[in-house]
């Protein structure tokens, strides 16, 4: 579970005492945006909040707190752990993964290259904390249509974003790695590119990804799939939200391989899988034996069909809770 | 007899006096060497891993201890205080900003590395030099940084350079004055 110590600690000590109160909600909270010179803002189960100077939480435009350029740079500073070059490479992709498997999505002023791709982004002037959470037991009620003929099927779970998929995706990893009540535990390769999955801290994992896992942390997901099958033979390879065609080759060649596949892309429905232009091939020949389509419900996150290879619903609605 | 002992403590009293100073001459060297080697290492830690500047910290601390181990002799002896005294600071800074108190960089750079400036020879100007550190950690680019980096091995390593050429002479100097100043001393309260 997330623990409010968690996301304290994502502030510099001095401006501890104003985030105390929004780590005390740290069950409700999905978002904190940060924006120089406007209002803090809170984003919950319950709707949109502003932070007050005094660190309470109101729903009053008048009595937010504005957030100082000088404090989101220490914010910044304090969060890249005074090495904002050890994050440039991911600032130039608009995000950073910070400790606790936190990812910081940053806008400001982009560098480009001379050949116009984004070098980086400085004088940030906006960040997003999306606040990463671990719901042991998610996956429990999914598992039982993960299998065929108690052979674990190639999985694509299909999410809007902010709908869990991320969540999802590490409590199957861990469900199949330490073993559950339909089959043994198995080696699986993890793929962790924003350090969002197992949120490791110097390579070892905060989360629990089971104990059977190995994870590439930081590592662009096509070169890290053909790593682990090189090095680590991993039974099941798992990858966060596909999205070149570089990774479904790297997909394709663990399928060659003979390991399962679980991995998530963007999307909203069945459909919408078969409609993009780099997955449609996998899909049309059937590699994935179950469709995870994830929605929310009244605020909760649900797995609202269960597809199976051919398109055929097997289950709907099912919960992610234990 | 007493004049005769008065006189002899006179001069051995400023002979010890002239040695300390040149001592410290030869510590400042040692000081300013491991301080030029620190941040060389740093630098380029920075170039090759792109680490965090903690881990390189903690890691240029451990590095520094064991890269002048078994240095022998006198002067050996020195230098193994001087890498062991930094050593032990950068580790500690690079500890420090890992334990999630979330204290900023420049308050635990000063109170440790001012901790551990207050114990060396080297001069106010070296010492704000070494103090500025954490004003120059703010670049996005990584060949920039180490730059910035290297700057700071750069300029340790000509103020040891500098001090090497001159410390010999210097000392003469020294031991001369203090000599010709205790033997004046005698004659005139003789």
């Amino acid at each position: 579970m997330l623990s409010g110590k968690e996301i304290i600690r994502l502030f510099p000590e001095p401006l501890r005492g104003r985030w105390q109160q929004v780590a005390q909600e740290k069950d409700r909270i999905l978002e904190i945006r940060l924006r120089s010179l406007r209002p803090v803002m809170v984003y919950m189960e319950n709707g949109e909040w502003y932070l007050e100077k005094s660190g309470g939480l109101t729903q009053k435009p008048h009595k937010a707190y504005r957030l100082p350029r000088e404090e989101l740079q220490q914010i910044l500073q304090h969060m890249c752990r005074y090495s904002l070059y050890a994050y440039e490479e991911e600032m130039g992709k608009g995000y950073i993964s910070v400790d606790g498997g936190f990812r910081v999505g940053i806008a400001g002023e982009v560098v480009l290259k001379p050949d116009g791709a984004v070098k980086n982004v400085r004088h940030v002037s906006s960040m997003n904390i999306r606040i990463a959470r671990e719901v042991k037991g998610a996956a429990c009620k999914v598992m039982p249509w993960l299998y065929e003929n108690t052979r674990l099927a190639n999985i694509l779970i299909i999410s809007p974003p902010g709908c869990g998929k991320t969540t999802l995706l590490r409590d199957i990893v861990r469900l199949v790695s330490d073993g559950n009540p339909w089959a043994q535990g198995m080696t699986v390769g993890l793929v962790d590119e924003r350090s969002e999955i197992a949120g490791c801290i110097q390579g070892i994992p905060q989360k629990d990804v089971g104990s059977r896992t190995d994870v590439l942390d930081g590592c662009p997901k096509a070169e890290g799939m053909m790593m682990l099958l090189r090095s680590m033979a991993p039974e099941m390879v798992a990858v966060d939200e596909l999205g070149f065609r570089a990774d479904i080759l790297a997909l394709e060649q663990a399928l060659k391989c003979g390991c399962c596949v679980t991995a998530t892309v963007h999307g909203a429905s069945f459909e919408e899988a078969f409609q993009k232009p780099f997955l449609a091939p996998l899909v049309k020949s059937r590699a994935f034996g179950r469709f995870l389509v994830l929605g929310k419900r009244e605020g909760k996150f649900l797995v609202e069909q269960i597809y199976d290879g051919e398109g055929k619903i097997l289950a709907e609605e099912v919960p992610c809770s234990n | 007899m007493l004049k005769l002992i008065g006189g002899c403590m006179a001069v051995a009293g400023a002979v010890g006096a002239g040695i300390r100073v040149c001592m410290d001459r030869r510590r400042r060297i040692a000081q300013l060497t491991a301080l030029e080697k620190a941040f060389s290492l740093i630098a380029g830690e920075i170039s090759y891993s792109r680490a965090c500047l903690p881990e390189i910290l903690t890691e240029t601390g451990q590095r520094l201890r064991e890269s002048f181990e078994g240095a022998v002799g006198f002067g050996g002896a020195v230098r193994e205080d001087t890498a062991f005294l930094l050593g032990n600071a950068l580790g500690q800074v690079g500890r420090r900003l890992e334990d999630g108190s979330g204290q900023d960089m420049q308050r635990i750079w000063t109170e440790e590395m001012g901790e551990y400036l207050s114990r060396t020879a080297i001069n106010r100007r070296e010492k704000g030099l070494v103090l500025s550190f954490p004003d120059t950690v703010y670049f996005l680019d990584g060949l920039r940084q180490e730059a910035a980096v290297r700057e700071f091995a750069d300029r340790m390593g000509e103020a040891a350079a500098s001090a090497k050429l001159s410390h010999k002479q210097e000392n003469r100097i020294t031991m001369a004055f203090c000599i010709a100043l205790s033997l004046m001393a005698v004659i005139v309260l003789w």
